[in-house]
């Protein structure tokens, strides 16, 4: 049993601290009080002021902190519970840091948690902090390693920025060549708080909610042609059920044959990979009418995207959407009167002014919809803050108010074709999306949230119509936050909203490049899974197991080949003065034209003998060794300065007389 | 103690050593190189890997791309760790120099120099013979260092101290790297000294009586001079030296000029290394007392002679009394 150095117990504190740190933001108040407490207590027995604690002190406090894990923690056994257990483990262990089998308890544990931090953050900034971390436990593994009567703390960190450096090439090949697989059980994230984003029911005010949000609901890239603006309607969820105030999707019986509908006769067809974030529900979203589901993934009602996980974590899919098709050409007796389903009473005005159109209309729906737009755009307003609907909402909307954001024209609408006996649904997603020039992707946020409504005609399958359209164009053509630039409600929650979205100016482009690197960052490091196989297959052609051995085994021996070079090479020494340094050039390349220096010369008697064989560097040698002996026995800092210029001038001359040597040689 | 051992594999490690030690002939100046070097993790080590399949297993469950990441950097970094630890010894030269006399039952030292490989360190570099205590020693700003190795010297005559093992955990102590080496490196035990009373001189010219007396006389002591070089340490007055009154030599008032014999065939019949212990400790005693005297033991006879260098002459002959060499 080792008893480990003062600067050990430091280096431990230190990295203690370090990979704690992340965790702070979500541990209860209790555990970062003993995370601040501990190591201020290792403190005291550090600097000689208490004594190590009693072992029924130590009993005493790991009771306290079990009970208090078991207060905390006792409903959930996901991660946060683990992550919790380990960090009130690695603070008791601080107290008792003495020996070395305790320092490397602690560091492996260390090292645990700070690969645990990678569940809750996945930025850049984290995995750059995360390898500041691993310096700091690799120096502190170093510290209960080397002499211990050193005391300087630096020694170690330097050792650990060598090791850590020299290992990050071998990491990367690592991480390029080793096969990914799915999980091996599966585990929750824990997360189970609800993110901002759609919800499975829509009340007319819902969506102007999501406005406030600046957060990032999900970027698309396509691989070759980009929809413009007005094509860029992506749906994620079907709202089906009307109970008189609010809309719904339908519920889970529903589900069952509100499945996928028929896609026929598509023209034109786009492929593109969608980085969704995590919303802890199960919808993802779609650019109009995706060709088929990606593994993981059913659709549900209306041809939308379901996950079959509720998404917890970022997710990457790839899909094929097609823009112009018929769907469900023919209506089965099920869905339509699903998409015809209307509470009995209620809004009585507007179902009379709907059989009126209707009529107007001489019964077909697409000019029924022409007239119902025709009276948005006439006299309604659309804005971010309507007036509140109480009862009968469609009556109210329509009649008085007449002042909504796009939910309410959507409901609204749906609910008019469906008085008057034609399928109708409510389409809830995002429209639009900002264009990122640098990386030519788009970003679509929380605030881009829409609703429109789709339509059943006879033999045409669904129509998608979107009211919004009629009441505010620029809405559908321009992104949102140019269209609310003015609207004090919009991105109410958001701070600097004003400077960092809308318009135009260096702080939006700063954004987009920031997003730019950070959407890189998503794509090709936390979504990097399977495809080293492609790219090996495209390299070799064929893959066999021979070539799949070598493919991994080459970079790696390689690897390994030159930090071994680099290891035993050794590494010149290099005098930290100036003068040492240039004397050391000098002497070198002396050495190299045949004249030595033996290691008990003077620099004097050297000089002697080198002039002897080149009389020509007389006047510099000279100079040289006189003012070395000035330097040596008095020392003022201008004839330091003088030495310097001396020694340099010898080198420079003695390059001369190299050169004057290779030319006799050539004649 | 490295895990091997604890797994009772101590064994094939001794097997190991030995397959080690035959395969190189016995050199002064060792350089350690590949063949010579032996590598493997330690407990800690054994921890570590254990510690890479727990966060790989998070990487795999969770799909973590990142923890994937700091999972192979530790892998790296415990594969890096290899060519340190190994880079540690490799390329060192290890030098036998000589072994130093000691008394039986104490410790002899082995004077051995260890010269760092060009342009690169060595930290942590443990030095033991199997019967000694470990020595602990870096080269980092010195590039040579002479150290006298300790091992421990149970019984008299040549002492073979066995290989001498070197090794290195250094610098994460993931690993541990080592190697054997025959130094051929020996030292000569005398035997331990044993107080006993006074021997009865084997002058056989009748002038015994008049030397016992003189020979009581050994104890009287007649006080202190200045210490000089080259008197011998056993004289110098420790006790006025830790007064922190300077080195002084204590002068008995018996040592006189007068020979004396420490024969073998006189002495009280005890065991013959008793004989040996009781020769030895009036040896010295008459040494410090500069008192010539002389040795007779079965087959050599030494005659009578002060100074160190007839200490030397007496001590080895005892030593290495019924030995054969």
């Amino acid at each position: 049993m080792r008893q480990i150095s003062r600067a050990a117990v430091i280096w431990q504190l230190i990295a203690f601290a370090g990979v704690v740190i992340p965790h702070l933001a979500w541990l209860p108040f209790w555990l970062i009080g003993l995370c601040l407490a501990t190591p201020a207590v290792r403190l005291m027995i550090h600097t000689g002021r208490w004594p190590l604690p009693h072992w029924s002190v130590k009993l005493l406090l790991i009771l306290v902190v079990a009970a208090g894990l078991l207060l905390s923690f006792s409903r959930e056994t996901g991660m946060d519970a683990t992550v919790a257990l380990l960090v009130a483990g690695l603070a008791l262990k601080m107290v008792e840091i003495y020996h070395r089998r305790d320092a490397l308890v602690l560091l492996y544990v260390a090292l645990f948690v700070c690969a645990t931090a990678f569940l809750y953050h996945q930025s850049i900034a984290m995995a750059l902090y995360a390898l500041l971390n691993v310096v700091l436990v690799v120096a502190a593994l170093n510290s209960i390693y080397q002499d211990p009567l050193r005391t300087d703390l630096i020694r170690p960190l330097k050792r650990s920025l060598r090791l850590v450096s020299l290992s990050l090439p071998l990491m990367l090949v690592l991480f390029i060549l080793f096969p990914r697989i799915g999980p091996l059980w599966s585990v929750s994230m824990n997360q189970q708080r609800a993110l901002s984003g759609l919800s499975d029911t829509l009340a007319p005010g819902d969506i102007s909610q999501l406005t406030k949000s600046a957060e990032l609901a999900f970027r698309v890239r396509f691989d070759g042609e980009v929809p413009g603006p007005a094509q860029r309607y992506w749906r994620s969820l079907i709202y089906s059920e009307f109970d008189g105030r609010s809309w719904r999707v339908p519920g889970d019986y529903e589900h069952r044959y509100l499945g996928a509908e028929t896609l026929a006769q598509i023209r034109r067809s786009l492929s593109y990979e969608v980085v969704y974030e995590p919303s802890n529900r199960n919808w993802l979203v779609a650019l109009d009418q995706p060709l088929s589901a990606p593994q993981g993934m059913r659709f549900g009602p209306g041809q939308t995207l379901y996950s079959v996980r509720s998404v917890d974590r970022r997710l990457h899919y790839r899909l094929r959407s097609a823009l112009e098709y018929r769907l469900q050409p023919i209506l089965s007796e099920r869905e339509r009167s699903a998409y015809l389903q209307l509470p009995n009473e209620g809004n009585q005005r507007s179902r009379e002014v709907a059989e009126q159109w209707w009529q107007e209309a001489d019964q077909n729906p697409e000019r029924f919809v022409a007239i119902v737009l025709r009276q948005f755009s006439r006299s309604f307003t659309y804005t971010l803050t309507p007036p509140p609907l109480g009862q009968e909402p469609i009556d109210r909307f329509l009649f008085d108010t007449q002042q909504g954001f796009c939910g309410h024209y959507a409901g609204a609408l749906a609910f008019l074709l469906r008085s008057i006996g034609v399928p109708a649904r409510v389409v809830g997603g995002y429209q639009g999306g900002e264009w990122n020039p640098y990386e030519r992707y788009i970003t679509v946020r929380q605030y881009e949230a829409h609703a429109w409504v789709e339509y059943w005609i006879e033999n045409r399958g669904w129509v998608r119509i979107d009211p919004t359209a009629a009441v505010s164009p620029e809405r559908i053509v321009e992104t949102a936050d140019r269209v609310f630039a003015g609207d004090p409600a919009f991105l109410a929650d958001t701070p600097l909203a004003r400077w960092r979205f809308g318009g135009s100016g260096w702080l939006v482009d700063l954004r987009r490049q920031i997003e730019a690197l950070n959407f890189n960052w998503h794509r090709w490091v936390l979504n990097y899974q399977g495809q080293q196989m492609e790219l090996l297959a495209g390299l070799m052609g064929q893959v066999s197991m021979l070539k799949m051995v070598f493919a991994l085994l080459l970079p790696f021996a390689s690897v390994m080949l030159v930090m071994a070079w680099m290891q035993l090479k050794g590494r010149r020494a290099k005098p930290k003065d100036p003068i040492d340094r240039a004397l050391q050039r000098l002497i070198s390349r002396l050495e190299r034209l045949g004249i030595p220096r033996r290691t008990d010369e003077t620099l004097q008697r050297y000089a002697i003998r080198v002039v002897t064989e080149y009389p020509e560097l007389s006047a510099g040698m000279e100079s040289l060794a006189r003012q070395d002996e000035a330097v040596r026995y008095a020392g003022k800092s201008t004839q330091r300065r003088d030495l310097l210029a001396a020694i340099n001038d010898c080198y420079r001359a003695l390059r001369t007389v190299r050169r004057v040597d290779a030319e006799d040689r050539g004649k | 103690m490295s895990w091997a051992e604890v797994f009772g594999i101590g064994r094939l490690s001794r097997l190991l050593r030995n397959w080690s030690l035959r395969r190189f002939p016995r050199r002064r100046t060792v350089r350690l190189t590949q063949n010579r070097i032996y590598i493997l993790p330690t407990a800690a080590g054994v921890g570590f890997i254990f510690l890479l399949l727990m966060l790989l297993l998070l990487a795999i469950n969770y799909e973590s791309n990142l923890a994937y990441g700091l999972t192979f950097l530790l892998v790296s970094l415990f594969i890096l760790s290899i060519i340190q630890t190994y880079a540690n010894l490799a390329g060192l030269e290890v030098t036998a120099l000589r072994g130093h006399a000691c008394y039986a039952g104490e410790h002899a030292g082995f004077t051995v120099e260890l010269r760092a490989a060009k342009g690169r360190d060595h930290e942590q570099l443990v030095l033991s013979w199997e019967q000694g205590t470990p020595l602990t020693l870096d080269l980092t700003d010195q590039r040579v260092a002479q150290i006298e190795l300790a091992c421990a010297a149970p019984r008299r005559g040549w002492l073979y101290p066995g290989p001498l093992k070197l090794e290195t955990h250094f610098p994460l102590g993931l690993f541990r790297a080592w190697t054997w080496l025959d130094t051929g490196l020996r030292a000569l035990v005398y035997p331990k000294p044993l107080p006993c009373r006074a021997p009865e001189s084997g002058g056989g010219d009748g002038a015994m009586e008049s030397r016992r007396t003189r020979a009581q006389g050994f104890e009287d002591f007649n006080g202190f001079s200045r210490y000089e070089n080259g008197v011998s340490l056993h004289q110098v007055a420790w006790k006025v030296y830790a007064r922190g009154q300077g080195l002084h030599v204590k002068q008995y008032a018996g040592a006189a000029s007068d020979e004396v014999w420490l024969d073998w065939d006189r002495w009280p019949a005890v065991s013959e290394e008793e004989r040996l212990s009781g020769i030895c400790y009036w040896a010295l005693e008459l040494t410090q007392r500069e008192q010539p005297y002389g040795v007779r033991i079965p087959g050599v006879s030494l005659a009578p002679a002060s100074g160190e260098a007839h200490r030397l002459r007496v001590m080895r002959e005892l030593a290495l009394f019924g030995q054969g060499a």
